[in-house]
């Protein structure tokens, strides 16, 4: 290993963190080599070769196309909406980096590769029509030859989209998965491995019908044309998340299983909204699910191939089984006792848990019967929404039930654009958005509209919806002024950021209107504060202020904040600086002065009366407290103990405890841990999603010398004694765990082994 | 053409190409599409931990104060006013992020045990387990924190891109081929292309060109990752130079 300590080139001894072994110097050497290329990766500068085509430059390669527009640019090659003319259809032109067919191999692979990816016929599998390189069509041009795939057009939406959308459901996941199953199953029948299953190559049409982009592409492109594979803005990070682990590590070796690991990822993204990485929960512990999908969901996701699903096929029975046959709720209950945990006060969990508990099992038929995804025509407008291929088939009125029972699916706003509507049609929407609005959201949507919102300014821009419409619309949308129901700080702290939450609409320029607010006064105690009016922004929908608090006594006070805010027409704001009072704002459609108390809570800063607690269902252990693993390490002459707990935010409620190891009839002392739940009763603004526990951890990782003469054992004793001199004077704090615990027979793990 | 004279969010459209993740940001400081901006610095931040890492522990916490501090410190920038902080004249992201690091520690000792309740929680992933493995492997002693900062940066930067070339690499089944071509990106080596050419029973000529494309690459990824963080494409070798001079 000597010679690899130096670096060949420059002779410098090399660091142990050297990247990859090598020469951190020589590297930027290597780099800087380049920089008279450097601005060339500049994304926003471009280059003859990287210029894609503009639509009227390619009607001289395609003839039988008409090019309408671009629709998509990804990392490998740019897509085209066209019309074949022969066969009046509409069709996908893709077309690779016009440097990439200079390369004569490559061309030649491209067209074998391709001539593969063209076989595959399957109602989920994007089809290929046709392929090939176009040679400039005359000497004069310079435009380069092109690498091209015709494809079938897909009206609707990438996976991505959806994703982005926040509008899957767990029901819509079920629907998806076994559709992507079957390509796969068909392409690997086959002998067609996809590489690159993601998000953005899985099309959503607007039947619902899921169809696969791109099969065998990421082969042939992925290293012959270096120019492309990476997006200018990190798409190929976005590429790994979603890569099995073997076609990192051994490329040689992927096979099929490769396409069913991605898979594993997207489905555990479709049900979490988040990736699988690290050490990653299983769903149902994130949200609520079917708890037997962890199962298949973990299972696809196995690092070792032999390990997964063997075929795409044993997947897809898997999820149409739970799907067919909905389980009881009980694998959900775990996570929402979790969640109430984490909205409620300790002393109101209990009953809150048996009468949530009392809803769920009284909703029990309702709530399984809406897992299953087979189509039935007897469903409830609110369920009907979500199922595409039934709106399809619904009756326009139905359609519109559906939409303002569940206004926020993507499919109902697509299967509207296909019917005509007559205004008694967009006022019956119009005053179904509101009363939804009204009904599900009394105080504001917190959230962006995102599917309605395209419908909505269509609807404004041919003038279809009144002022006083709007304005309806947009007061309930944007709901009341609201802070948090209480605020707490420690006396003497001068610093506080109250938060009141109105809704920022400025960028959403819904119904070209704009909701402006203006933080006009804050009092505590009916005392004026001073604000600093250059600090407000009227963009931001979001009041905060760095305030200077006068000193307040411990106790309870009373803050009162009074905002002006406006409807404003977007047009007219032309020109107006982001920080003008109102005062100087256009004439609004509607303005209103609005109030609303917050209580603030001052805490003595020697505040140390925490209250002993004891009952049982606060317990942390198994709630929360948890001994992750005892190491010993070194030899019969000195050895040490490396105790490691993991406690995470779910505490019941505060721990602070003194850690004594007992091997034998050794009793070592660890030190000490603690954990403080800063969540006690501060709600968060957010009411809907609940106060946000968020923990105050002293050292989660003890280690002790093991005194010489303690018998070598493969089991000891944890014992955690409380110590309430551990918890440091905190605002939010004000109980702790009282009860000694004892961890028994913990399993000693030898650091060798 | 500058960066700026061209609509800097213009992911919208398709024709234009799409802008870094810092321009992103600074345009979001300047109050248009917030929450991409917010997105983009997330991602920056994911990328650019460890070099505050190193910096708290330099400052000389020990590593678990300096892992909460790190953690902190993402949490309350990537909270609501972060935008609102990223100052709106044009620089380099990696001076904003010290920046803005070096004035939370000093906010923090202020405020000392006095907790700030933000509204969302948002969770960096720290990789926990790695970072002091890391820290402890590098030389540290005779530096100050900001140059261990920019170090550790500079490292960053390299990590990233050769662990992406390697991806590309993997990807397209050449795994191997990476594996013993790499350290000819630290320079021409004959005798390596011989080797490699024998072991695949290649020509020594194809093993060059597969290097000397593998260098290309490198040069891109490596521009590329650099723009991701400054603000206009004449930065970019500045940034390489300076970086450099860190190591």
């Amino acid at each position: 290993m000597s010679d690899t300590n130096f670096c060949p080139q420059c002779g410098l001894r090399l660091a142990p963190a050297a990247p990859h072994g090598l020469c951190p110097g020589c590297l930027f050497q290597e780099a800087l080599q380049g920089t008279h290329e450097a601005t060339a990766c500049w994304p926003e500068k471009t280059r003859a070769d990287h210029t894609p085509p503009a639509p009227s430059e390619l009607a001289s390669q395609f003839p039988d196309l008409e090019i309408l527009e671009v629709i998509g640019r990804g990392g490998m090659g740019i897509v085209y909406k066209a019309r074949q003319k022969s066969l009046d259809r509409l069709v996908a032109l893709k077309i690779l980096s016009p440097a990439i067919a200079r390369d004569p191999a490559f061309a030649e692979r491209f067209s074998r590769e391709a001539r593969v990816m063209a076989l595959l016929s399957h109602p989920h599998v994007v089809a290929v029509y046709d392929f090939g390189t176009t040679s400039a069509p005359d000497a004069s041009s310079d435009s380069p030859p092109l690498c091209y795939l015709l494809m079938e057009y897909v009206d609707g939406l990438t996976l991505r989209q959806l994703l982005n959308s926040g509008q899957l459901s767990a029901t819509q996941a079920l629907a998806i998965v076994p559709q992507i199953c079957a390509a796969l199953q068909y392409a690997h029948d086959k002998g067609i491995v996809h590489r690159d299953i993601k998000p953005e190559n899985i099309l959503l049409d607007r039947a619902g019908n899921v169809k696969i982009a791109d099969f065998g592409l990421a082969k042939l492109l992925a290293l012959d044309h270096h120019e492309l594979t990476i997006s200018r803005t990190g798409q190929v990070l976005g590429t790994l998340h979603y890569m099995a682990p073997e076609q990192m590590e051994r490329p040689t070796e992927v096979d099929h299983r490769a396409d069913i690991y991605s898979l594993g990822v997207v489905f555990y993204q479709m049900l979490t909204g988040e990736l699988p990485l690290g050490k990653f929960q299983p769903p149902s512990q994130r949200v609520v699910v079917d708890a037997r999908l962890d199962e298949v969901v973990l299972r696809a996701l196995e690092r070792e191939p032999d390990r997964r699903y063997q075929r795409a096929s044993a997947l897809q029975s898997q999820v149409e089984s739970i799907s067919a046959n909905p389980s009881t709720i009980s694998g959900s209950v775990h996570t929402t006792r979790k969640r109430l945990q984490a909205w409620l006060p300790a002393g109101k969990r209990r009953l809150a848990l048996l009468a949530a508990l009392g809803i769920l099992l009284a909703c029990g038929a309702f709530w399984t019967a809406n897992r299953i995804s087979r189509p039935d025509s007897n469903l409830n407008p609110a369920g009907l929404a979500n199922v595409p291929w039934e709106l399809k088939r619904a009756s326009k009125a139905r359609v519109i039930e559906a939409l303002t029972a569940n206004p926020e699916t993507p499919w109902t706003w697509q299967e509207l654009e296909s019917r005509s509507l007559s205004a008694t049609d967009d006022a019956q929407i119009m005053q179904g958005l509101i009363r939804w609005l009204r009904t599900e959201h009394p105080r504001g949507l917190r959230s962006p509209l995102s599917w309605s919102s395209r419908y909505l300014n269509r609807m404004d821009g041919e003038h279809r919806i009144t002022d006083a419409e709007k304005v309806e619309f947009l007061e309930c949308l944007y709901g009341d002024l609201r802070g948090p129901r209480q605020a707490r700080i420690m006396a003497g702290s001068s610093w506080w950021h109250p938060q009141i939450e109105l809704k920022s609409v400025w960028h959403d320029d819904l119904l070209g209107m704009a909701f402006m607010n203006e933080l006009l006064e804050m009092k505590i105690d009916g005392e004026p504060v001073s604000l600093q009016p250059t600090s407000q922004s009227w963009k931001t929908g979001r009041l905060a202020q760095p305030l200077t608090l006068p000193i307040l006594a411990p106790g309870r006070h009373e803050v009162t904040l009074t905002v002006f805010s406006a409807l404003v027409p977007t047009a007219d704001l032309v020109g107006i600086s982001d920080t003008a009072p109102h005062t100087q704002w256009p004439r609004a459609l509607k303005s209103w002065q609005r109030s609303c108390q917050i209580p603030l809570l001052v805490v003595e800063s020697q505040n140390r009366n925490f209250k002993p607690v004891t009952k049982s269902e606060f317990s942390p252990v198994g709630r929360g407290l948890a001994i992750n693993s005892i190491v010993i390490r070194g030899n019969a002459d000195l050895r040490e103990a490396g105790i490691e707990f993991t406690i995470d935010r779910f505490l019941p409620v505060s721990i602070a405890c003194d850690v004594t190891l007992k091997i034998g009839d050794e009793r070592i002392p660890c030190g000490s841990i603690f954990a403080i739940l800063a969540e006690s009763d501060v709600p968060s603004v957010d009411e809907a999603a609940g106060p946000q526990p968020a923990l105050i951890t002293g050292k989660t990782i003890l280690s002790a010398q093991i005194p010489a003469g303690t018998p070598d054992a493969t089991t000891a004793d944890l014992i955690l004694t409380p110590n309430p001199n551990l918890l440091e004077p905190n605002p939010y704090a004000d109980s702790y765990w009282a009860e000694t615990i004892v961890f028994s027979h913990v399993a000693l793990r030898r650091a060798d082994r | 053409m500058t960066a700026e004279s061209s609509n800097p969010v213009s992911g919208s459209d398709p024709l234009g190409f799409a802008p870094t993740h810092w321009t992103i940001v600074l345009a979001a400081a300047r109050g248009t599409a917030e929450s991409q901006g917010r997105a983009a610095l997330t991602e920056l931040c994911q990328t650019y931990w460890f070099p505050l890492y190193a910096y708290a522990r330099r400052r000389g916490e020990n590593e678990h104060t300096a892992e909460d501090l790190t953690q902190a410190f993402f949490t309350s920038l990537l909270s609501h006013d972060a935008l609102a902080r990223v100052d709106r004249d044009k620089g380099k992201f990696r001076a904003f992020l010290l920046t803005a690091f070096k004035n939370f520690l000093a906010d923090e000792r202020d405020r000392q045990q006095a907790q700030k309740r933000g509204g969302q929680l948002i969770v960096i992933s720290l990789d926990g387990r790695d970072s002091e493995s890391r820290y402890q492997l590098e030389p540290v002693q005779d530096l100050s924190p900001e140059r261990v900062f920019d170090r550790q940066w500079a490292l960053t930067v390299l990590d990233r891109v050769l662990n992406r070339l390697q991806a590309e690499w993997a990807a397209a089944g050449k795994g191997e081929l990476f594996a013993l071509l790499q350290r000819t990106l630290t320079g021409d080596q004959p005798e390596t292309y011989e080797a490699i050419a024998r072991q695949f029973g290649l020509t020594a000529g194809a093993v060059k060109s597969s290097a000397h494309r593998l260098r290309q690459r490198y040069r891109e990824l490596f521009h590329t990752e650099i723009s991701q963080t400054v603000s206009s494409p004449e930065a970019i070798a500045e940034e390489i130079r300076y970086l450099m001079s860190c190591l």
